[in-house]
């Protein structure tokens, strides 16, 4: 079901409970009312009562013909006062009551009609008297009765009325809860996944199912952090063969040394075969043997470089790195006079990381440099553990032309470069950033122009133990 | 000519020495070689040759400083230079410092042989 079904359905059921409440008092309210006026309808029937007692007072204290006509309007006042609410009295007292009220004031009607007649036998004033007594105390407590039934209704009403608010809060809270668990505690993990891809750690979500807008939601950013993924991945090979373009040259060059060796023998060998001895003819073969192993290993660190890669990480020792990386660069540097200083703390906390994308990395940092001094000049790299104790620091500085202030927050941008055009992609320090963020790391620049740059990077030490690790290997497979 | 022209090759590739000092002494040539180019300029100081034949880029001392020093001791030695990492740049800046000539590896050794004798002035010898 979709968030926005869910919505309607929960706001629906609670509206409707809300109605159902207000009707509910609607109606009560409406019945106090009705019973409140009957009430007061009975107010009149008590008041004839009182009359009828007033009149039988005055006639028993004179006994004359005028006490004795309104002592019998009196009686057929109230007679129509309680045939007039009749209805009224049954709803309110029910039929029962009536009918005894009805039969007393027959009984009472009949005794004054006797004492009234002059057929008064011993006693009836004093029944009568009684019998007035007994019809106001009647009347008084049908009142009384449906009193107490309406202050009964306005508690009853006050206590559900308070049962419904606190069912509507517990309700409302539980609603409010699960609304959170089903709607913002997946948002909440969309944005921390969100958080994570801008800081470059590209994992997918796991675990928000459904076919709602959020499920829809999550699917579509596994979809976009598979892609960026995947365009990372070629970023960085892109990046990769930015720097190889700069790398080959150097190992172009380098070639030409063993390359000059074996054609020079070769070249010996024709022309002077007759005057070298046996020996040193074996000793001349052997050599180009090695001149070709030489050859195939200079090739091999090219290509182990440019393969694509996994990005598998495992404990490595940065200093390693470093070192071999450096190699990589070192007829770069070679051709541009730079002298190389490397310090390195032995052996390094180890770090997880992906050796080839870090080596990758310092690559691309060297080329920099060594662009930044075309004149020569000196590049040092130290390697050492942080002063925080959790990271392992790697600065490479160089003493090159800089990078002007303003330029430094580019520095790492993508397509940004100083090169001229062809000179280089404005890749590399982008795709460098992005393989150091995902490993958790930092990777900062300090430049002063005319001086040289210094690229401090730091990755997180390796606290051991929890995902399944292989040992230490070593990642170049020879070099 | 009472003894023979000399040669000095200096290259921290062992093998061109070694191949160098097996042609050009079945030439007839009085060869010297050194790997380390710090020995071969102390060598310059006692000593003068002919002809040196140097690589370019070597750890200690490089060529072009090599070049310059030869020619501050003896502007008649006719300095060569071979390198593995040609470039425009350093070639101009040899034939500034008056280099005889300028190789890029691989070389042949007809090529540096040839070179050498133009050096002497002893075109079309064999």
């Amino acid at each position: 079901m979709s968030i926005k079904r869910k919505l309607l359905l929960t706001l629906g059921v609670g509206l409707a409970f809300i109605t159902l409440l207000g009707l509910l008092y609607y109606y009560n309210l409406v019945t106090i009312r009705r019973r409140l006026l009957l009430v007061e309808g009975m107010d009149d029937l008590g008041a004839a009562v009182g009359e009828v007692r007033r009149a039988e007072k005055n006639y028993l204290l004179y006994h004359d013909s005028t006490s004795a006509r309104e002592l019998a309007d009196q009686i057929r006042l109230l007679r129509q006062a309680v045939q007039d609410k009749t209805p009224d009295l049954i709803s309110l007292a029910g039929a029962d009551s009536v009918n005894s009220l009805d039969r007393r004031i027959d009984q009472y009607a009949t005794l004054a009609s006797r004492l009234m007649g002059g057929e008064e036998a011993a006693g009836d004033a004093d029944q009568l008297r009684e019998t007035g007594q007994a019809l106001d105390r009647s009347s008084r407590s049908i009142v009384r009765a449906e009193r107490g039934r309406i202050q009964r209704m306005i508690v009853t009403s006050h206590r559900t009325l308070l049962l419904s608010l606190i069912v509507l809060l517990v309700c409302g809270t539980a609603g409010s809860l699960i609304v959170t668990r089903l709607i913002v505690a997946p948002l909440r993990r969309i944005e921390r996944a969100t958080r994570d891809v801008s800081e470059g750690r590209f994992s997918p979500i796991h675990g928000i199912r459904g076919h709602d807008e959020i499920g829809r939601l999550a699917e579509a950013f596994n979809h976009m952090v598979h892609r960026i993924e995947k365009h990372q991945k070629e970023l960085v090979q892109a990046g990769k063969l930015a720097s190889l373009g700069t790398l080959t040259s150097g190992v172009a060059h380098e070639l030409n040394n063993p390359l000059n060796n074996i054609s020079m023998i070769a070249q010996t060998f024709i022309q002077h075969r007759t005057v070298l001895t046996e020996v040193e003819q074996v000793e001349l073969m052997d050599e180009i043997e090695k001149q070709c192993e030489r050859s195939k290993e200079i090739v091999h660190n090219l290509l182990d470089f440019s393969r694509v890669r996994g990005s598998e990480r495992v404990a490595s020792d940065v200093g390693q790195v470093v070192e071999r990386s450096l190699k990589l660069v070192q007829n770069q540097l070679d051709m541009a006079g730079i002298v190389a200083e490397l310090k390195t703390t032995d052996p390094l906390p180890l770090v997880r990381m992906n050796p080839h994308q870090i080596g990758q990395v310092l690559v691309n940092i060297y080329t920099n440099a060594i662009k930044a001094m075309p004149r020569g000049g000196m590049l040092r790299v130290e390697s050492a553990p942080g002063a925080d104790g959790e990271h392992v620091v790697v600065a490479v500085s160089d003493t090159g032309v800089g990078i002007p202030p303003e330029l430094h927050p580019r520095v790492f941008d993508p397509f940004f470069t100083t090169s001229d055009v062809g000179g280089g992609t404005g890749l590399g320090l982008s795709v460098s950033y992005g393989i150091i963020k995902r490993h958790g790391g930092t990777i900062s620049v300090a430049s002063e122009p005319g001086k040289g740059s210094t690229f401090t990077i730091t990755l997180p030490i390796h606290t051991g133990g929890s995902d399944d690790e292989r040992e230490p290997q070593d990642p170049g497979g020879g070099r | 000519m009472s003894a023979n022209p000399r040669i000095l090759v200096v290259d921290d590739e062992k093998i061109v020495c070694d191949m160098s000092r097996i042609c050009f002494t079945n030439e007839g040539y009085d060869v010297t070689t050194f790997t380390d180019s710090t020995q071969a300029r102390a060598a310059l100081e006692t000593e003068t040759f002919d002809v040196i034949i140097t690589d370019l880029k070597m750890k200690e001392v490089d060529g072009l400083e090599l070049l310059e020093y030869a020619k501050e001791k003896n502007p008649d030695t006719k300095v060569i230079l071979l390198t593995a990492f040609g470039t425009l740049e350093t070639a101009v800046e040899a034939f500034h410092k008056q280099a005889f000539d300028y190789f890029t590896k691989p070389v042949t050794i007809r090529d540096l042989q040839e070179s050498v004798r133009r050096a002497l002035g002893r075109e079309g010898e064999e």
